[in-house]
């Protein structure tokens, strides 16, 4: 697994490749919630190039929705191939998520909502 | 390349990996899509997964034996285990609320018991065995 964590003013966006699995978790795990300890309430997946994905890694997701859901912040994934994709539509997590094509429609999402309107 | 591959995994924690890599390497023998790799991957994944971490109480000794058979239309995954007796397929139900707070756990098992056209268990001379027929149809029709 490799991830990149792209620079945004309010919102942690991470690039991730390669394979989210149990033993690439706890590296993925640590760096997400640092960034959300910041107090960013918005967090954005790229998955455009990951090519596999298994619960520990949806965990991470969850854990995220956990804790900024009720700041009223979202998790939203983008990219996702099909197969990865289905994975959220058969969980359900598809319907607590945000799922977006790709990053600059996530970009556009984060663009409608401005740090002083969500108090940051 | 034959229509089965068989593989013996000790120290799962350890070599779950190595038993991934040569699953992904028959799947392409295989000439299967990318989404029925990943599926047949991330099932023995979960199952594995789950298996050491939860009914088994000796894990020095827990293995498996993994099982594919390729089929026209479908992928035969029986898995075997030296384990205490568990059946998954109890345990497959959503753990997924709509609302806040979501449940975390339990989410492997529903992913297999979703993505599986059947999963069957049986406990035979004290080994746990499954048998999962995956769909390699099988669609999802998400995010079009």
């Amino acid at each position: 697994m490799q991830y990149l964590e792209i620079a945004h003013p309010f919102a942690s966006i991470f690039r991730v490749s390669g394979r989210i699995d149990l033993n690439s978790t706890p590296e993925l795990e640590q760096k997400v919630l640092e960034s959300l300890d910041q107090g960013r309430k918005y967090l954005a997946m790229d998955f455009s190039e990951l090519d596999y994905i298994n619960s520990a890694g949806l965990r991470i997701l969850v854990m995220s929705y956990q804790r900024i859901n009720p700041q009223g912040g979202s998790v939203m994934i983008c990219g996702a191939r099909d197969y990865i994709a289905e994975l959220f539509e058969i969980s359900g997590y598809n319907r607590i998520f945000e799922m977006h094509q790709d990053l600059s429609s996530v970009l556009k999402r984060l663009d409608e909502v401005t740090p002083d309107q969500d108090g940051q | 390349m034959p229509e089965h591959f068989e593989y013996f995994l000790d120290n799962p924690a350890i070599n779950l990996r190595s038993l991934l890599q040569a699953v992904e390497v028959y799947g392409q023998s295989q000439l299967w899509p990318d989404a029925v790799r990943f599926r047949v991957s991330l099932i023995l994944d979960e199952l594995i997964t789950n298996g050491c971490t939860h009914g088994n109480k000796n894990a020095a000794t827990l293995n498996f034996t993994a099982r594919l058979t390729d089929q026209e239309k479908e992928v035969v995954i029986e898995l075997i285990d030296s384990g205490e007796s568990f059946d998954p397929t109890r345990k497959t139900e959503a753990p997924c609320p709509l609302e806040y707070p979501v449940k975390i756990g339990g989410i492997g098992l529903c992913l297999v018991g979703r993505l599986a056209k059947s999963v069957t268990y049986a406990r035979n001379e004290e080994r746990n065995c499954l048998r999962i027929v995956l769909d390699k149809e099988f669609s999802c029709n998400i995010l079009k």
